[in-house]
C-alpha cells in the first residue's frame, strides 16, 4: 500500500519535473515554427509527445521506464534542497532505479520482515535517551528514535555531525528533537554484529526538542499527606494497644 | 484429612501480611527520595500516596491480631503465597498513576512480573518514564529476587527465632548457616556486594559510551540489580541493545551467570572451598546442559541466512543463551528479530533454556538444574537396579555441598515439581493458542511466564486480552513459588470454605 502511494507520488514528481522542459521546448518550437512556417506541425507533435508521456507515466508498468532521466533530475533537485549534506548535491550512493524510498513508520520497521531489509527508508521520530558512542574513533553515534503514539523504537547509526543536530534528548521532563531520517534499513546488520538498525544518510530536524520540567504543586501532595498521617495514627494506636495487652 | 484454616489462622495470616505491607512502605521511600532528588514532583506525590496507603492498609491488617505468636507451617505457607499478590497490588499504585499503562491490569502484570523477577514488561513509552518510577521497578526486582520472605527475615520482621517453614515456603530449602535469619542476611550481603561491584564497573562503561553521569550511574545500578537478580527489566525500551556496547554485554553476562548460581555455592567459594563448587551436581548439570544446548543453538543459527556469521552468532547468540538459561530476560536483539530472523529451532531452544532455568537456591526461575540432575541420577539408579542382581542394594550418590545419597523422597519432590512445570507450560501454550496466536510464540510465551524467564515474543503486549493476561499473572506467581506453596494454599482455602456443605444446604 505504501509502495503504491510512493509510486504515485514519485510519478507525480516525475511529471512535475519532466513536464517543465516539455513545456518550454513547446513554446520555443512555436516561436521557431512561426519563423519556419511549420509551427502547427511541431506543436502538434510535441503536444502528442507530452500527452503520450503523461499517459505512459500514469500507466504502472511504464512508469519506471520513463523515470531514469527524470529520477536523476529529481534526485539532484531533492538532495540540493537538503541542508548541510556536504558540497556535493548528488548522492553518489543512490543507485539508478534499484533502490526505493519507503516513507514508512518506526512501528512498521520494528515489525519488519525481509521485505524492508536493505531498503532505503525514511522515518520520523523523537530522539530519546543518549547519543551513544559507536566505535572508538568518535565519528559515529547511535541514536534511538521513538515513534509518537506507540512504544516502537529503532536504532539509527549516524555521523557525529548529524547527531549534533539534536538539541534535546527525550526523557522524563523533556521532549526530544523530532528527526526525519532517510537511510538504509538492515533487519540484521552485517556491519554491526546482527543488530536491526537504520544507517542514516540524510538527517533533518523536523522540530526542536524542549524541556518540560515538573512544576511543584503542593495540592498534589495533600492526598499523600492525609493517608500517611492516617497510617501513622493507626500504627500508633496498634502499638499502644499491644503495650496495654502486655 | 485436609487441614483447614480457622479464624485464628486467618487473623494471624492477616497480621503478618500487614507486617510485610508496612515493610513495603519502607521500600517505597527509595523511589520517593529519588523523585525529590531529581525534582520529579508528580511522581513524588504518587509515591507519598502509595506510602500512605501501604501504611494504612498494613496497620489495619495488623489489628486483626494484636499478639499473633509464632507462625506455624500452615500459616507461613499462606503468608508467603498471599504476600506476592498483596504487595504487587500495593506496588501498582504509583506505576498506574504514572500514566504509562493502557489498563490497570497491565500495571498489575508488570508489578507481578517485577516482583516474581520475570522481567516481561508491557509498559508504554518506557523511555520517558521518570527516574523514580524506574527505581521502583528495580526495587520490586530486588525484593522479589532475594525473596520477599528472605528480605523480611533478614530485616528481622518476623522476629529473631523463626521456624524454617517460612523460609522454605518461598521455594528455598538450603541453609548457608543453620540459622534462617543469618542465612537470609548472608544472601542479602553477598547479593548487595556483587550488585555494588557491577554498578561501579557499569557506571564507568556507561560514561565511556557518552551517557550523562547521573543517567550512567542510575542505569548501571538498575542493570546490575536486574542482571544479578535475573529479573530482566531494563530502563530503556530496547533493553541491553540500547547501549550498543560489547563490554557492557560481557559484564552483564558475568553478572547473570553469578546470579544463576546457588547462594550456598557462593558461600562455599567464599569460604575457599572451590573444589566443592566444581564437584557440585548443579554445576556439572549446568555445564553439560549449556554445552549441549549451545551447540544445538549454534547449529540452528548456522542454518539461518541472517545470524550465520561468527561475530553476530557470538555476540547476539551467546548473550541470548545466557539471558535465557539464567531466566533474566535481557535482550540484545529485537523482539521482531526473535520471531523473524532466528530459525524456529533457535527460537525453541531459547524456550527450552528458560524452561530448565538456573540453579536451585539462586535467583533464577524454571525447573532448576538441581532437579534435572536428580532426575538424571534417578534414571541412572533405575538402570543400575535393572542390571544388578536381586540381592544387590543399589546406592546412587551425588554431590551437593557434601556427598548425599539419592532417596525416593528427593526424587519424588523433583519429579513432582518437574511435572507441574511441564503441565503449566503446556496449559499456558494452549491458552495462548486459544487466543488465536501461532503455536510457537504461544509455547515460548507460556514458558517465559511460568519459568519467570521474561524474554517475550509478541503475545504479551499493552492492552492484551484480559483472560490471557490474568493467566500469565497466575503463571508468573505459581512459577516463582514453584507451585507447591500455591497449590497447597489454594487447596487449603477450598477445603476451609467447605464447598460440600454449601452444595448439601442447597
Amino acid at each position: 500500500m505504501r509502495m503504491r502511494a510512493w509510486v504515485v507520488a514519485r510519478t507525480q514528481a516525475g511529471l512535475a519535473s519532466g513536464s517543465k522542459p516539455v513545456r518550454s521546448a513547446a513554446s520555443r518550437a512555436v516561436r521557431r515554427g512561426a519563423v519556419l512556417g511549420s509551427a502547427r506541425t511541431l506543436t502538434a507533435a510535441l503536444a502528442l509527445a507530452a500527452a503520450l508521456a503523461l499517459v505512459l507515466s500514469l500507466t504502472p508498468g511504464f512508469a519506471g521506464m520513463l523515470t531514469p532521466g527524470c529520477t536523476g533530475a529529481l534526485s539532484a533537485v531533492a538532495y540540493a534542497d537538503e541542508p548541510a549534506e556536504g558540497d556535493n548535491a548528488v548522492n553518489t550512493q543512490q543507485l539508478p532505479d534499484s533502490s526505493f524510498i519507503y516513507d514508512t513508520s518506526i512501528g512498521d520497521l520494528a515489525q519488519a520482515d525481509s521485505y524492508f531489509d536493505n531498503q532505503t527508508v525514511q522515518v520520523v521520530g523523537e530522539a530519546v535517551g543518549d547519543a551513544i558512542r559507536s566505535g572508538l574513533d568518535g565519528r559515529h553515534r547511535w541514536i534511538t528514535l521513538s515513534a509518537e503514539g506507540d512504544s516502537s523504537t529503532i536504532s539509527v547509526h549516524m555521523t557525529s555531525e548529524q547527531a549534533a543536530k539534536i538539541d534535546t534528548f527525550g526523557k522524563y521532563g523533556a521532549r526530544g528533537t523530532m528527526l526525519q531520517v532517510r537511510g538504509t534499513f538492515y533487519l540484521v546488520c552485517p556491519d554491526h554484529d546482527g543488530i536491526s538498525d537504520l544507517h542514516a544518510e540524510v538527517v533533518t530536524v523536523v522540530s526542536r526538542g524542549e524541556e518540560v520540567p515538573d512544576e511543584f504543586d503542593a495540592n498534589a501532595f495533600v492526598p499523600g499527606i492525609v493517608t500517611v498521617v492516617a497510617g501513622l495514627a493507626l500504627l500508633g494506636v496498634f502499638y499502644w494497644l499491644r503495650e496495654r495487652q502486655r | 484429612m485436609w487441614q483447614r484454616f480457622t479464624l485464628y489462622d486467618v487473623r494471624v495470616i492477616g497480621h503478618y501480611l500487614g507486617v510485610l505491607v508496612l515493610f513495603s512502605s519502607l521500600a517505597l521511600l527509595v523511589p520517593f527520595i529519588t523523585a525529590i532528588a531529581c525534582q520529579e514532583w508528580r511522581p513524588a506525590a504518587h509515591y507519598l500516596l502509595a506510602i500512605g496507603v501501604s501504611l494504612t492498609v498494613g496497620a489495619a491488617l495488623r489489628f486483626l491480631r494484636i499478639e499473633p505468636g509464632r507462625l506455624d507451617r500452615q500459616q507461613a505457607l499462606a503468608v508467603t503465597g498471599f504476600a506476592w499478590i498483596v504487595l504487587s497490588f500495593i506496588a501498582t499504585i504509583p506505576l498506574y498513576l504514572s500514566g504509562h499503562y493502557v489498563t490497570y491490569l497491565d500495571t498489575l502484570f508488570d508489578c507481578v512480573s517485577g516482583m516474581t523477577t520475570t522481567g516481561a514488561s508491557i509498559i508504554v513509552d518506557l523511555d520517558h518514564l521518570s527516574n523514580a518510577d524506574n527505581m521502583w521497578r528495580f526495587m520490586m526486582h530486588l525484593m522479589g529476587g532475594f525473596g520477599l520472605i528472605v528480605v523480611a527475615l533478614s530485616f528481622g520482621l518476623f522476629g529473631k527465632r523463626v521456624d524454617a517453614s517460612l523460609y522454605m515456603s518461598e521455594g528455598r530449602s538450603e541453609h548457608v548457616v543453620p540459622n534462617v535469619v543469618q542465612t537470609t542476611q548472608f544472601i542479602a550481603k553477598i547479593g548487595m556486594g556483587i550488585i555494588l561491584v557491577a554498578t561501579v564497573i557499569l557506571t564507568g562503561l556507561c560514561l565511556f559510551i557518552g551517557m550523562e553521569p547521573l543517567r550512567a550511574f542510575l542505569q548501571a545500578l538498575w542493570l546490575s540489580i536486574s542482571g544479578f537478580i535475573t529479573g530482566g527489566f531494563a530502563p530503556m525500551s530496547q533493553s541491553v541493545m540500547y547501549y550498543h556496547s560489547f563490554p557492557i554485554e560481557v559484564v552483564l553476562m558475568l553478572v547473570m551467570l553469578v546470579g544463576s548460581i546457588s547462594f550456598v555455592l557462593h558461600a562455599e567459594v567464599w569460604k575457599g572451598r572451590v573444589a566443592v563448587f566444581f564437584r557440585d551436581l548443579e554445576i556439572r548439570t549446568m555445564v553439560l546442559w549449556l554445552a549441549v544446548v549451545t551447540c544445538v543453538f549454534a547449529a540452528s543459527l548456522s542454518a539461518s541466512a541472517d545470524f550465520s556469521n561468527l561475530p553476530a552468532m557470538l555476540r547476539r547468540g551467546l548473550f541470548m543463551v545466557i539471558s535465557a538459561f539464567s531466566t533474566t530476560g535481557f535482550q540484545n536483539i529485537t523482539t521482531n528479530q526473535l520471531e523473524t530472523s532466528l530459525t524456529s529451532g533457535a527460537f525453541l531452544v531459547l524456550a527450552m533454556l528458560m524452561a530448565v532455568g538456573g540453579s536451585g537456591g539462586s535467583t533464577s526461575g524454571g525447573i532448576k538444574f538441581s532437579r534435572m540432575g536428580i532426575i538424571a541420577k534417578s534414571m541412572v539408579s533405575t538402570i543400575k537396579e535393572a542390571l544388578a542382581p536381586d540381592s544387590a542394594r543399589v546406592v546412587v550418590a551425588y554431590n551437593h555441598v557434601g556427598r548425599r545419597v539419592l532417596t525416593p523422597d528427593i526424587v519424588k519432590e523433583a519429579m513432582t515439581v518437574f511435572i507441574l512445570y511441564v503441565v503449566t507450560y503446556a496449559v499456558g501454550a494452549l491458552v495462548g493458542i486459544a487466543h488465536g496466536f501461532e503455536a510457537a510464540p504461544a509455547i515460548f510465551e507460556s514458558v517465559s511466564m511460568a519459568s519467570n524467564g521474561g524474554i517475550v515474543s509478541s503475545l504479551a503486549a499493552p492492552g492484551m486480552a484480559p483472560t490471557l493476561e490474568v493467566f500469565y499473572i497466575v503463571q508468573m506467581w505459581a512459577g516463582r513459588l514453584e507451585f507447591v506453596t500455591l497449590i497447597a494454599l489454594l487447596v487449603e482455602i477450598v477445603v476451609s470454605l467447605n464447598p460440600r456443605k454449601w452444595v448439601v444446604k442447597r
